[in-house]
């Protein structure tokens, strides 16, 4: 049965992912920022909405209630005034006797005294039931014997049942703005009128003085919109754009007029007459503590807003900071690990080395001992010159033997490096093979190596990559120390699409299937107490994933193991070792590895 | 027999056995210096050695299988193992294997001269118990047997001791 098993299936704690580089923390950074300011902001923003709709809307209709209230004030003022002056024509009916009212300088007199109540009044007139002035008093005397039969005014009062009539603001005979307030009266079966003008200049002051709302205007209107409160031509007159329907109660209305002005406007319908008292103020007037209040709710929050946005600031920089010292710590302790695990194979490869060692400190020892002997005049055998350099040759030689072997291992174990740049990995493995060459040799095992040509460079650490096939070396010669056949180890490299692979081979031992779940893991071995670490692998897995490879391995029991480590062909010139692992997730490969 | 203690020493380091070889020969060793262990087992069989002084790595043949079968072969031959790389493990086996003495190189002259002389007067004293005991079962042989039975049991005896 063949043990399969692809590195990329088991999770190796603690292992498998690298520190990340500067361009990760950045991202956290800016998204942190980012959801930090929404977290922060939206609900000041949405609180600030709320607020400020309410804010509006109460002002708003505080702005309407006062406005609606001085219309309904004008309303009621200017009634009162309009029933003054109907009372007063009204009067002037009632008590005096109209034949003394035929009379102009009787009617002159009760003018005065109307005049006296009420200096608005112009002029009083006396209508005969059939509409012709028989007596005037006031400036416009030629208006004495005119037919006003036709006059809308007379024909409106004789016609309705209201005894009296309140006419729009109109030019009439006289060719002069005015309005008038006419009474009727039925004498000895005939309808008499009496009429009195009203300066339209006097009551649009009336009108338009006092009223308590600032840059605000009170105005009257008639049913058309159109303003009677002119002093002007009414021809000439402004038109408002909307009046609303009378009988409506107080309403208050935005309006545009058409000079473009917008207005928010007040109506209040007149009883005496088809009237409304218009009171305006333009909106953009009426709803500046509104506009004031958003200005300011906009400053605070931009306050706000900028408070926030250093604080996040500050915030985030301080949390990304703790997690790169958390990752630094993290990588720190992995490279700790790492270093340890070099060591920890070194110390495996200790009786190896030590064979290598001591065999040439022996020849030392002995080429030393002859000389010594040589120098004794017990055995009598002085050496010839000849055979004296021969053993100092030997002694040199033996001595450069050892020095090869300790500084090959030395230059393994002292290097700390993680710098990541293309390789080749031709050299790696010759490196390795030759510290283990000699053991090899020694232990009856051939090596064969099987390198292919022109192989495109991986983006490795050397030393790491030196590593990982000790390891994998170690492995293979420990795997066949009791195997009495055939010791062959075979290394392989070639290409494999975007990979580049280096196969181990052995004849050793194998691996079971129990054994191969746990291959990985670190401190998992199935060598004796104080041979292996457990190490070797679970490192070897981290530095290749690290390195954006893979390790497969597959084995049968008794006729021994292959691991092949597939490296990424390296695409860019150099890349720092502290980029974010890329390792890539293959689940199962064409030969159908079976996940243990 | 020359009178000197006749040495095989079998080691894959030629100039380490060569020079050991003259230093052992200036101390009245008869050395016999071989490469492999193969070599060693066609010197044994070849002539009668006293002591085998066995490096335990070397390619081919290791020195655990040389020691076993010097051993098997002949019985009287006393097998020091001399290694670079020595651990208790393999000194407790080798011990059981039949080895006189486990050193580790480089190994002091002193050391190595007194293991050699122990070894060997160890291999005397068997060589002479044994023939004690043979002389001793041809005494009763002789006592008790036919002239023709006497023959016959020295004839074994000789096939037994031949060494």
């Amino acid at each position: 049965m063949i043990n399969r098993l692809n590195a990329d299936d088991i999770a190796s704690p603690y292992l498998d992912d690298r520190a990340h580089g500067a361009e990760y923390f950045n991202q956290i950074r800016r998204r942190l920022r980012w959801q930090l300011l929404v977290a922060y902001i939206t609900p000041l923003l949405l609180l600030s909405a709320v607020f400020h709709y309410q804010y509006t809307i109460t002002l708003r209709q505080e702005i309407e209630t006062h406005l609606k209230s001085v219309a309904e004030n004008k309303r009621n003022t200017v009634s009162l005034f309009l029933q003054e002056r109907v009372a007063n024509v009204k009067s002037a009916f009632h008590f005096e006797s109209l034949p003394l009212l035929f009379s102009s300088k009787q009617l002159g007199r009760v003018l005065e005294d109307m005049q006296k109540e009420s200096a608005t009044f112009v002029d009083l007139g006396l209508f005969s039931p059939d509409g012709k002035l028989i007596a005037y008093a006031g400036p416009f005397t030629r208006l004495l014997g005119k037919d006003y039969s036709e006059e809308s005014w007379f024909r409106q009062l004789m016609k309705q049942k209201k005894e009296y009539y309140i006419s729009d603001v109109y030019l009439g005979f006289r060719h002069q703005p005015h309005f008038i307030v006419a009474a009727r009266k039925l004498i000895d079966g005939e309808m008499w009128s009496l009429r009195a003008s009203v300066d339209p200049k006097r009551f649009s002051e009336f009108v338009t003085s006092a009223i308590l709302l600032k840059k605000g205007e009170a105005l009257i209107a008639n049913r058309k919109g159109e303003l009677q409160t002119t002093t002007g031509d009414p021809e000439q007159r402004e038109v408002l754009t909307w009046v609303p329907a009378k009988g409506v109660d107080t309403k208050v209305q935005e309006v545009k007029e058409k000079n473009t002005i917008t207005y928010l406007k007040a109506y209040a319908w007149l009883t005496e007459t088809d009237w409304t008292v218009v009171v305006r103020i333009p909106t953009e007037i009426a709803y500046a503590p509104i506009k004031r209040a958003r200005m300011i709710s906009i400053g605070v929050l931009t306050f706000a807003f900028a408070l926030l946005f250093v604080f996040v600031q500050r915030r985030t920089r301080k949390i990304v900071w703790r997690l790169e010292s958390a990752d630094r710590a993290k990588e720190e302790m992995r490279s700790q690990l790492f270093n340890a695990a070099k060591l920890a194979s070194v110390g495996e490869m200790a009786t190896g080395i030590a064979h290598e060692i001591n065999n040439p400190l022996a020849i030392i020892y002995e080429e030393a001992g002859l000389i010594k002997d040589s120098l004794d005049p017990e055995f009598g055998q002085e050496m010839s010159k000849k055979e004296l350099e021969e053993s100092l040759k030997n002694i040199v030689d033996a001595t450069m033997r050892g020095r090869s072997i300790t500084s090959k291992l030395l230059a393994f174990a002292r290097k700390h490096d993680v710098e990541v740049e293309p390789t080749e990995v031709d050299p790696i493995i010759n490196r390795v093979i030759s510290i283990k060459q000699r053991e090899f040799e020694v232990s009856g095992i051939a090596v064969e190596k099987r390198l292919a040509a022109n192989l495109p460079k991986v983006l490795v650490n050397s030393n790491q990559m030196e590593q990982v096939l000790l390891n994998l070396l170690n492995n293979s010669s420990d795997a066949m120390e009791t195997v009495t056949g055939t010791r062959r180890i075979s290394v392989t490299t070639g290409q494999q699409a975007e990979d580049i692979f280096i196969a181990v081979q052995d004849t050793g031992c194998g691996v079971s299937a129990e054994q191969m779940e746990k291959i990985f893991f670190p401190f998992f071995t199935t060598k004796k107490v104080g041979k292996g670490t457990g190490l070797g692998l679970a490192i070897s897995y981290g530095i290749v994933k690290a390195a954006g490879g893979r390790i497969e391995v597959s084995s049968e029991i008794g006729k021994g193991s292959t691991f092949v480590i597939f490296l990424p062909i390296a695409k860019e010139k150099r890349i720092s070792s502290r980029e974010p692992s890329t390792g890539r997730a293959e689940k199962s490969n064409d030969n159908g590895n079976r996940r243990l | 027999m020359s009178g000197k203690i006749r040495l095989l020493v079998v080691d894959d380091e030629e100039r380490f056995i060569n020079t050991l070889a003259k230093r052992l020969s200036l101390r009245d060793f008869d050395v016999t210096p071989v490469t492999s262990g193969e070599a060693a087992l066609e010197a044994a069989s070849r002539q009668e050695f006293d002591l085998a002084l066995v490096d335990l790595k070397m390619p081919g043949m290791s020195g655990e299988d040389v020691l076993k079968t010097l051993k098997a072969k002949h019985p009287f031959i006393e097998v020091i193992i001399l290694t670079g790389h020595g651990s208790i493990d393999s000194a407790v086996q080798c011990t059981r294997a039949g080895s006189y003495g486990y050193l580790q190189k480089p190994c002091e002259t002193e050391e190595l001269l007194e293991v050699l002389k122990d070894a060997y007067q160890e291999r005397v004293q068997r060589k002479m118990n044994y023939s004690k005991e043979k002389i001793e079962a041809l005494m009763k042989a002789s006592s008790c047997e036919s002239p023709l039975g006497i023959l016959r049991k020295l004839k074994e005896l000789e096939a037994e001791g031949s060494d």
